[in-house]
């Protein structure tokens, strides 16, 4: 077939329109749409804040399953990103100009507070010295100075922010073993937070929940486009 | 000749050709955008869209970015500021004429 034969003839007004909105909403699923990530992400929310509640006293084997949560979801929405959501190649959107001010103003927040929380691990650890609260302290704060990044690369959208930091925070305290670390008073507060993260985390879970099923919903719509113009072509 | 009609014929040859004008509709929506969405979504061949991309890149109306994902040779195409603003102008330029017409 010549290039000649499948040059288009002018495109409508109405057909370019079709192609911005077109462009414009496979681009949503390079940034904040995931639709089944977010479902996983809340549905992952949901069960760690139930096994927290119901079960304090967890064994090794479900201590590492509910800790790795956080990184199996992160895992799990880029692969959807990159190799389901956008099937015909990237297509990336600008993030807008509030959203990123707002990530930024969080991320800063979240990275002061797990600085001081850090900060008050070393001083313990100094004025409580043993080998078995090094090795506990060591991931702690490794995992606590990591998160900002985590948070800044992958978890950009509002409510992936509050259900990624509860999810992180329920895995450091998980695989660092940090009750140890953080003992009597401080140990007692950082768990009360971790607590009150619980309630807003499932609330914000749940709408994660919907929200992803609706998106998912609009991409098949989507998709079913994408492909009837190819045909069509 | 009226002026609104001058304003028409005045219009860039570049961004006027529907092909072309298919491609900076669409990279203007995007930050970035995968050779395979545009060659899906405008229906051109791989060698009509090639040489479409190559005429505007001279223009300096997008950038053309080639790198390996994984494996796998990809091609990201980028409108430049150049681009944003021919692509605007000529939708003045014919919205203009469209009105004037009426």
């Amino acid at each position: 077939m010549s290039d000649a034969v499948s040059e288009p003839l002018q495109p409508s007004l109405q057909e370019l329109g079709e192609l911005k909105n077109l462009t414009r909403e496979y681009g949503e699923f390079s940034r904040d749409a995931v639709g089944l990530g977010h479902v996983l992400g809340g549905g992952l929310v949901f069960l760690s804040a139930e096994v927290l509640h119901r079960h304090m006293d967890l064994g090794v084997g479900a201590r590492l399953l509910l800790g790795a949560a956080p990184f199996a979801w992160i895992f799990g929405k880029e692969w959807l990103r990159q190799h389901y959501y956008q099937f015909s190649g990237m297509v990336t959107q600008p993030r807008r100009r509030w959203e990123s001010a707002l990530l930024f103003i969080f991320t800063g927040a979240l990275a002061l507070v797990n600085l001081a929380v850090a900060g008050w691990v070393v001083y313990r650890l100094l004025q409580d010295f043993s080998w078995w609260l090094v090795l506990s302290s060591v991931v702690y704060v490794a995992m606590l100075l990591a998160m900002p990044f985590l948070v800044w690369r992958y978890l950009r959208a509002p409510y992936e922010f509050l259900c990624g930091v509860f999810l992180l925070t329920l895995s450091t305290v998980l695989l660092s073993g940090t009750p140890l670390a953080l003992s009597g008073r401080m140990g007692i507060v950082y768990l009360s937070v971790v607590y009150l993260l619980r309630l807003p985390a499932m609330l914000v879970a749940l709408v994660m929940v919907l929200v992803g099923f609706v998106e998912h919903m609009e991409f098949l719509k989507l998709r079913r486009k994408i492909r009837a113009r190819k045909e069509a072509a | 000749m009226r002026a609104d009609l001058e304003d028409f014929l005045s219009v860039d040859r570049l961004v006027h050709e529907p092909a072309r004008l298919v491609i900076l509709t669409v990279l203007a929506e995007a930050e970035e955008v995968d050779f395979r969405f545009l060659e899906q979504v405008s229906g051109l061949t791989k060698g009509n869209l090639s040489s479409h991309l190559a005429k505007l890149e001279e223009a300096r109306y997008l950038v053309i970015k080639k790198f390996f994902r994984g494996k796998l040779p990809a091609t990201s195409l980028k409108i430049t500021r150049a681009g944003r603003s021919a692509l605007k102008k000529y939708r003045q330029q014919l919205n203009h004429a469209l009105r004037g017409k009426g």
